[in-house]
């Protein structure tokens, strides 16, 4: 995710601390119903599991920063990205908080999601809330 | 095979797109932010298997920009004293994947960094994967830019993968430069020649392929390799027809009869390329049935050899 002040940019585009939406012009993360809540479909923000190498091989490499390439092979990012970590559990679906959970959807990938009903603006706040636990990670 | 998802295929010439962005410096530009976005979109219709395979790509891709490093999975998995006779035994039975591989264990007390690129383009050529073939063959060329071998295999790696323009525009190039070897003067008419059979014609073709017809007539009696002399007769006699140079047509036709038969391919155009002769000499040149049978022609060059062969 980009920076800024030392955490990760809160936003709803790409690389940021949040969730796009229907209307954003490369990717919908969550879709909204007519009452303006989040469909409870298992959809929410990206994340990876962890740095090590076995599942850097399975994380598209455009989101690993250019600078690293001379420690992670094919690395293509950009250079004002930041690698972040929040936690320190085992990477499995259960939640993360009392209002977010993380769904696995594969061995290096995975989203958080709403752990109960809500607005997706409640849900943009909720990640927002976290934006202190993430900390720079790098390789 | 990975090639048939169209999506694969769409993320490949993205990936090749963005690290030669990086090659130019620009890696933080705008142009190179929407590529990441245009990617992000694909990765939506891949499988993780997909993705890996692509990761290993973009790996392969860094020594575009010198900033390749060893897979270290690999060097762990495979004695450095084995990759030799590996890559060799891969090679021989046509084992792309594995040629692949073993070249990630960081193949520079192997090979110059200008073969590497060369196995590796015809590593993803053999795997019908041509956008990187196409960009190894081109980081060949810029590793040694008077291989004239290399040079000529992109321009066939272009036209292959349908990149008509582009292919046509270096031909173009080549024609022009005085100091273009035989060989790729050859390769260069042969592209043009194929040009010729495609609608809409490029505004400058009858130019270029006056340019084509002598730089071919001076290039052929330098060339001894009896396949490319067959190529490039009947690539010269469709340049000709195309500037209505109707002798040098029927010269050219007449003397690709009269190469000696080398491929299946020479013997099976044969029939085509003496119906060439007749309807040229019969003044029937750039009639439909004339067109019909020049393009039957065209396709034989398609498929006809470059300069250097695996």
């Amino acid at each position: 995710m980009y920076e800024d002040a030392g955490k990760p940019r809160i936003g709803d585009d790409t690389c940021e601390l949040g969730v796009r939406f229907a209307g954003h012009r490369i990717n919908v993360d969550v879709i909204v119903d007519a009452s303006g809540n989040v469909v409870m479909d298992g959809g929410g923000m990206s994340v990876f599991p962890s740095i090590v190498p076995a599942d850097l091989k399975r994380i598209p490499k455009r989101l690993i920063p250019l600078r690293f390439a001379n420690r992670i092979p094919g690395a293509i990012g950009d250079d004002d990205m930041k690698i972040w970590t929040m936690g320190a559990g085992p990477f499995v679906s259960e939640p993360v908080s009392a209002t977010l959970t993380l769904n696995v959807t594969g061995r290096s990938h995975g989203l958080i999601c709403p752990a109960h009903a809500m607005s997706l603006t409640d849900l943009q706040t909720e990640l927002a809330r976290t934006q202190p636990d993430w900390a720079v990670e790098e390789p | 095979m990975f090639a048939d998802n169209y999506y694969y295929r769409e993320y490949q010439r993205l990936l090749v797109e963005l690290h030669a962005l990086i090659a130019a410096g620009r890696n933080q530009s705008s142009e190179a932010r929407q590529l990441r976005q245009f990617m992000e979109r694909a990765e939506a219709d891949l499988v993780e298997e997909e993705v890996v395979r692509l990761n290993a790509l973009s790996a392969d891709l860094s020594m575009t920009h010198d900033r390749e490093i060893p897979d270290s999975d690999v060097v762990a998995r495979v004695p450095a004293h084995e990759v030799p006779r590996l890559i060799e035994s891969a090679y021989k039975s046509g084992k792309w994947e594995d040629i692949l591989e073993l070249l990630r264990v960081g193949a520079s007390h192997l090979w110059r960094a200008d073969q590497v690129a060369y196995v590796r383009s015809r590593a993803y050529e053999g795997l019908g994967e041509l956008a990187p073939a196409v960009a190894f063959m081109d980081e060949a060329v810029r590793r040694v830019p008077n291989n004239a071998n290399y040079r000529a295999l992109a321009l066939r790696l272009l036209w292959q993968s349908k990149r008509y323009q582009q292919a046509y525009s270096r031909a173009r190039d080549y024609l022009a430069d005085a100091n273009t070897k035989p060989r790729l003067v050859l390769m260069s008419g042969g592209i043009v020649a194929q040009r010729t059979m495609q609608i809409p014609e490029p505004a400058d073709l009858n130019t270029v392929a006056n340019v084509a017809v002598p730089r071919m007539q001076q290039a052929l009696p330098l060339e001894t390799s009896p396949s490319l002399i067959f190529a490039g007769l009947v690539s010269l006699g469709l340049l000709a027809v195309q500037v209505d140079d109707m002798i040098a047509a029927s010269n050219a036709f007449r003397d690709a009869l009269g190469v000696d038969t080398i491929s299946d391919e020479q013997v099976t155009s044969s029939w085509t390329l003496n119906r060439e002769l007749e309807l040229v000499r019969s003044g029937k040149a750039k009639t439909a049935e004339e067109r019909s049978n020049a393009r039957q022609l065209a396709e034989f060059l398609q498929s006809s050899p470059v300069a250097v062969t695996a």
